[in-house]
């Protein structure tokens, strides 16, 4: 495999992009877990299957579409949530479904032979392109700045937004914002797992990490890393097993959410035991 | 801030839907005393709370910190706000000193917003206060409901608020944390305003200065006579105070019928 990095640009790509997926999966799957915001994300990841189909309909970067469609989609949950009493299952439920019936339609209008789509629905990280890679560094880099930036802030408001609002803190700009870090990360992990896994890669390196810290920033920290490791061995099983690199990865971290279940569990049982 | 008046609420309105939750409500809280807001679930009790620290919109109507609209109250750090303990993710990874610190947020608004040696030294201050300050590493799923509590108390303290609003800081803790956190909140006035939403009817006659009854409005507010027919009236059915241990001084239409 280090063969191949050295000697292919897609490989280099993919890696790159694994290292910086696995970033915003910590910090932002921290978020996404802690303010239990699962589904919630991924009601926004299949919104962004609708950019996907209009980039190609109108001949622009699908990876753009994705980027507005998200960040459209988070940014009116966000309103309809706070200014009228719709539940926010319901409002996920539409946006999801229209989300990927508007993505259907633009496929079809499109000119010319139909797109292969299975690397947005399930993820293909051996064709990410330099543009993508451009686009998803500058969102990590963005990312990673403002939280660690504003960083007691996201602590507080994570931990009681009430209580934020009443000493002063502009929650109201800290909801829409936050939604807006969701959706740029989601389109960053859309190259990687597809549009259909993202949920998972978003939140079980967190599952696994609260196993072993209870500190937020730790939290982060520890579910960067374990996304990073997961993820390139992940991609170095795929490149060996001639599998798909999304699917590898998610597997790979289920089976280490699990282990770790049981790990911890033993842990207990074994504690119980001595006490 | 010289008005006084800590808390103003001029015909103020709020319903959820058609429901209406708060009728025509217009009342003064004095600055510097203690005021129970007493009355039945569903009656509007932390509606009334939200109202005042605008977490809830009223519909109509308008309400007033010394004088000042809310958004300046906000701004100033005027108010210290205790929501229910029971509200919380006990999972959430957070530390009782980082808890009590993120009180002082309003003192930071620059990015890379580390804690001064001051916030520091108040939420040391305040631990101790509490005496809490052997837990400050704690996380808050390891403590108890009456120590979240005290926990939830030094956060709204620890930035010096003027007024301070519990959400019924002594539901579902034993008799003696409930009075240590009664007694602690006394011990603040005359320097802070309190309002706190109780069930606690037994506290009432020991530690509060002023009780108001609220059941969608106003059914009274004052210090001197809590009778029986008000409190019946409040709660829309007739109320036993004395099985509920309380008051040390309870009056029948102005002729105090008890008197421990």
């Amino acid at each position: 495999m280090i063969e191949a990095i050295l000697n292919y640009q897609f490989m280099q790509n993919a890696l790159l992009i694994a290292i910086m997926a696995s970033v915003v999966c910590g910090i932002i799957g921290t978020i996404v877990v802690e303010k239990k915001l699962v589904m919630m994300s991924g009601g926004i990841a299949h919104t962004a299957f609708g950019g996907i189909g209009l980039g190609y309909w109108l001949g622009f970067e699908p990876i753009l579409g994705a980027l507005i469609f998200s960040a459209g989609s988070s940014l009116l949950i966000t309103s309809i949530k706070r200014k009228t009493n719709t539940n926010t299952d319901t409002m996920i439920g539409i946006l999801w479904s229209t989300g990927m019936a508007l993505g259907i339609l633009f496929i079809y209008l499109s000119p010319g032979y139909p797109p292969d789509m299975a690397s947005y629905l399930f993820g293909d990280i051996l064709t990410v392109t330099r543009f993508d890679l451009y686009v998803i560094l500058g969102l990590v880099l963005f990312t990673v700045l403002v939280i660690v930036a504003f960083f007691n802030r996201w602590l507080s408001y994570l931990f009681d937004d009430e209580f934020s609002y009443v000493i002063g803190m502009n929650t109201l700009f800290m909801d829409y914002f936050m939604f807006l870090l969701i959706a740029l990360s989601i389109v960053v992990l859309i190259r990687v797992v597809g549009i259909i896994l993202v949920i998972a890669l978003l939140t079980t390196p967190t599952a696994i990490a609260k196993r072993f810290t209870f500190n937020l920033k730790k939290l982060m920290i520890l579910s960067s890393l374990i996304g990073m490791v997961i993820s390139l061995t992940g991609l170095w099983l795929s490149f060996y097993l001639n599998i798909p690199s999304g699917a590898m990865i998610i597997l790979l971290l289920a089976a280490l959410f699990f282990l770790s279940t049981l790990l911890k569990k033993k842990k207990k049982t074994g504690m119980n035991k001595k006490s | 801030m010289s008005t006084k008046y800590a808390i103003s609420l001029t015909n103020v309105n709020v319903s959820y839907g058609d429901f209406q939750v708060l009728s025509d409500i217009t009342v003064n809280f004095p600055s510097s005393e203690m005021t129970a807001i007493i009355g039945p679930n569903g009656g509007g009790k932390t509606t009334l709370l939200k109202v005042i620290t605008g977490l809830i919109k009223v519909d109509t109507g308008s309400v007033k910190i010394f004088g000042k609209d809310l958004n300046t109250a906000r701004e100033k750090g005027w108010l210290g706000y205790v929501p229910q303990a029971a509200q919380f993710d006990r999972k959430f990874p957070i530390k009782v000193e980082e808890v009590i610190l993120s009180g002082t947020l309003k003192n930071h608004l620059l990015p890379f917003n580390r804690y001064s040696q001051q916030d520091i030294q108040n939420t040391r201050d305040i631990l101790n206060q509490l005496g809490l300050l052997d837990l400050k590493k704690r996380q808050i799923g390891q403590l108890s409901g009456g120590q979240l509590q005290k926990v939830l108390i030094g956060r709204a303290l620890v930035n010096d608020p003027k007024i301070l609003l519990l959400d019924e800081p002594t539901a579902s803790i034993d008799t003696k944390t409930k009075n240590q956190i009664n007694q602690l909140l006394h011990d603040l006035v005359p320097k802070i305003t309190i309002l706190i939403v109780t069930h606690d009817m037994a506290a009432i006659s020991s530690y509060f200065d002023t009780i108001a009854c609220l059941n969608k409005k106003i059914h009274y507010h004052g210090s001197d006579q809590l009778t029986q027919q008000v409190i019946d009236d409040t709660f829309g059915c007739p109320v036993d105070l004395i099985a509920h241990g309380v008051p040390h001084r309870v009056f029948q239409e102005d002729k105090e019928i008890y008197h421990d």
